[in-house]
C-alpha cells in the first residue's frame, strides 16, 4: 500500500487541487467552444489554460521563464506546489520523478522546430527532476491515455519494494495543432462540450492540465488517501478501437476487486471520454465485473480529456471527493446511452463509503484500474 | 561486413535467448519480414519504429511460441527516441494550412505504445503492456520494472527499440521470475 502525501492540479479550473475540486463541485467547467484553433476552422470545444495565467504563475511561483515551453512551465508549477505542500527535499536520491505524458513538447514541431532536444520526452522528465536538484534517473511513461494511472501504479511498486522513499508523479499534456488535428483525423472530437455515457454523446474534448501526486509507502494508519491496488491489462484486440468484449478492462477490474466486497465502493470514476466506443466498452466491463449498480461518474465534462495528465488529475479529484464524502455528478450526462446498465451519477450526492475505483483506457488496447481508500481507518 | 539488415536470436552464455533486429534504413524492414517468411499483412501499415520492434518479437517468438500463457503475458518496451520519427512525418500532413490533411493512419503511430498493442494483438497477449522513455538504459531500472510486472504477469516480453540517423534497431527477450532469480547477481 502507498499513500498520497500531497498533490496539485493546474488547470483552467484552478491552480491548486482544492480550488479545482471546489470548482468541480460547483459544477464549473473549463471547456469553451471556439470557432477555429491553430488555423484549423470549425467548431472546436476544449479546455485550455490562458497563456497569461501560466506565465504569471510561473514568474511568481517558480522563477525566470528563460526558455521554458508552456508544457514545461505547467509541469514545474504543479510539481513545485505539490513538493512544497509535502515538505520533502526532492533533491534526495531516494526521491524518484515519474513523468506521464502522451506527446510532451510535440507542439514545437508545429512551430517548425524539428531538431530540439526538448522533443525527446525523457528530456522533459530530466528537466523537471533537475529543476529540483534531483539526479535519480527519472522515468517517462508514455502509454497513451492510461499513462497517468500507469505512472501511479509503477511508482507504487517502486515504493512497496522499498527502492525509493518518495515518488513525484507528474502528468502533463497541452493542446497543440499536432494533437488536435490527430484527434480530428480520427473523428474522435465532439464540436460541443462532451457528454460522457449519454445517448447523444459524439466524441471527446481535449483539455490541458498538469497534475502531480507525491506518494510514499504506507502502513495503512495514516489520514492520507491510500492506493490499495492497481492493475494494467491489454485487450489484444485493436490498436485504436476499444474492445467490444472489454476483456482488458474487465481483467484489470477483476484483478483489483476480486476478493473485495463491492458494497464498500462509493463510486467508480470512469474514463468516460464520451466517445461512442469507449463509454460503451466501460459499461460492458463494469457489468461483467458486477459493478453495474455502483455509482459511476466521469470528469471529462469539467476538464476535457487531459491525456497524460488525466489519470493523475482524475485520481486527485476523486481523492478530494472521497475525503469530502461526495460522489460528484457527471456533467454533460442526461440519458443513458450504453448497452449495459450503469448507475451514472447525475447529481452530487453524499456517501459514507470509503473506497473508490479509478478506471482508464487508451489506444494500444491498454486499460488500467486502481482501488483507493480514504485514510484514517485500518 | 556491412549488412543492410540483420536479425537473429542467440542464447547468451547461460542459454538465455535474445532476439536482435537492425536495419540500415526503415526501407529494409520489409526485407526482414520477407526473409522470415511472415504472413501478417498488418505489418505494412505500421511505422518503422513499430516494424522493427514487432520483428524482434516475431523472431523471439519463433523460439517461444506455445511456451507462454498469452492471457498473463505482459509486454514492455523501452525507447529513448519513442515515436519522434513518426511525429515528424505526421507534422508534414498538417503544417500547411492550405494542404491540411492530417493522416489518421500516421497519427495512431505517434503514440509509441502502439508497438506494444501490435505485439499483443499478434500473439493474444493480455497481460500488462507499457512503454517507458528513458535516456539511460540502466539495467537495474529496466529489470526492476520487469520484476514488478511479474507480480501479476506470468512472463514479460522485454523489448528495447530505437532509431539513430535513420537506422532502426530492436531487441527482445522473455523475462520470467525464474530467470530473475537465477540471474539476481548480474541483473
Amino acid at each position: 500500500m502507498v499513500e498520497i502525501v500531497s498533490d496539485n492540479i493546474f488547470s483552467p479550473l484552478g491552480t491548486t487541487s482544492e480550488e479545482n475540486y471546489l470548482n468541480v463541485k460547483a459544477g464549473k467547467s473549463g471547456i469553451r467552444t471556439y470557432g477555429s484553433m491553430f488555423g484549423v476552422d470549425g467548431e472546436i470545444s476544449c479546455s485550455k489554460i490562458d497563456d497569461a495565467l501560466i506565465d504569471n504563475e510561473f514568474r511568481l511561483f517558480v522563477g525566470d521563464d528563460g526558455g521554458y515551453t508552456r508544457l514545461e512551465k505547467m509541469a514545474l508549477i504543479s510539481a513545485k506546489s505539490a513538493i512544497e505542500n509535502a515538505g520533502i527535499d526532492a533533491s534526495q536520491s531516494d526521491v524518484k520523478f515519474l513523468l506521464s505524458t502522451t506527446k510532451g513538447n510535440v507542439g514545437l514541431l508545429d512551430e517548425g522546430v524539428d531538431n530540439s532536444p526538448k522533443l525527446y520526452l525523457y528530456n522533459t522528465a530530466k528537466l523537471i527532476a533537475s529543476h529540483f536538484g534531483n539526479k535519480t534517473l527519472p522515468l517517462t511513461i508514455s502509454n497513451a491515455c492510461i499513462s497517468g494511472l500507469n505512472a501511479i501504479i509503477t511508482a507504487s511498486r517502486e515504493l512497496e519494494a522499498g527502492r525509493i522513499k518518495y515518488a513525484v508523479v507528474v502528468g502533463v499534456d497541452v493542446v497543440s495543432k499536432f494533437v488536435l488535428s490527430g484527434f480530428m483525423s480520427l473523428k474522435s472530437l465532439s464540436p460541443k462540450p462532451c457528454r460522457p455515457f449519454d445517448i447523444d454523446r459524439n466524441g471527446l474534448n481535449l483539455g490541458e492540465a498538469a497534475a502531480t501526486v507525491i506518494l510514499k509507502k504506507s502502513d495503512g494508519d495514516s489520514q492520507n488517501v491510500q492506493f490499495i491496488k492497481g492493475a494494467i491489462r491489454n485487450d489484444a484486440y485493436h490498436i485504436s478501437s476499444p474492445s467490444r468484449t472489454a476483456d482488458g478492462l474487465t481483467n484489470a477490474l477483476n484483478d483489483i476487486i476480486n476478493d473485495f466486497d463491492k458494497e464498500q465502493i462509493a463510486f467508480v470514476n470512469a474514463h468516460g471520454t464520451a466517445t461512442i466506443f469507449n463509454d460503451e466498452m466501460e459499461s460492458v466491463a463494469l457489468d461483467r465485473a458486477g459493478l453495474g449498480g455502483t455509482p459511476v461518474n466521469a470528469y471529462k465534462g469539467y476538464f476535457g480529456h487531459t491525456l497524460g495528465a488525466a489519470g493523475v488529475l482524475e485520481t486527485v479529484i476523486a481523492k478530494y471527493s472521497i475525503l469530502d464524502g461526495t460522489i460528484l455528478k457527471t456533467i454533460g450526462y442526461e440519458q443513458l446511452g450504453t448497452s449495459r446498465p450503469l448507475n451514472v451519477a447525475t447529481e452530487s450526492v453524499a456517501t459514507d463509503k470509503e473506497y473508490f475505483v479509478k478506471l482508464i483506457s487508451g489506444f494500444g488496447g491498454v486499460n488500467a484500474a486502481a482501488l483507493f481508500k480514504k485514510g484514517g481507518v485500518k | 561486413m556491412n549488412l543492410k539488415f540483420s536479425y537473429r536470436c542467440w542464447p547468451d552464455k547461460d542459454g538465455h535467448k535474445v532476439a536482435y533486429v537492425q536495419a540500415e534504413d526503415g526501407d529494409y524492414l520489409p526485407w526482414i519480414y520477407r526473409d522470415m517468411h511472415l504472413s501478417y499483412p498488418k505489418f505494412f501499415k505500421m511505422d518503422d519504429m513499430t516494424k522493427v520492434g514487432f520483428l524482434a518479437v516475431e523472431r523471439l517468438m519463433l523460439d517461444f511460441e506455445g511456451s507462454l500463457d498469452p492471457k498473463t503475458t505482459g509486454v514492455v518496451f523501452f525507447s529513448a527516441e519513442a515515436s519522434l520519427p513518426t511525429d515528424r512525418q505526421f507534422e508534414e500532413t498538417i503544417k500547411d494550412d492550405d494542404d491540411f490533411f492530417p493522416s489518421p493512419s500516421i497519427f495512431v503511430y505517434t503514440l509509441p505504445n502502439i508497438l506494444c498493442g501490435e505485439v499483443c494483438i499478434r500473439h493474444g497477449f493480455q497481460g500488462e503492456s507499457g512503454l517507458y522513455v528513458i535516456y539511460d538504459l540502466d539495467k537495474e531500472v529496466v529489470m526492476n520494472i520487469c520484476r514488478d510486472m511479474l507480480g501479476n504477469n506470468s512472463a514479460v516480453i522485454l523489448g528495447i527499440v530505437d532509431e539513430d540517423k535513420g537506422k532502426f534497431w530492436a531487441r527482445a527477450e522473455v523475462i520470467t521470475k525464474d530467470y530473475l532469480s537465477k540471474n539476481s547477481e548480474n541483473v
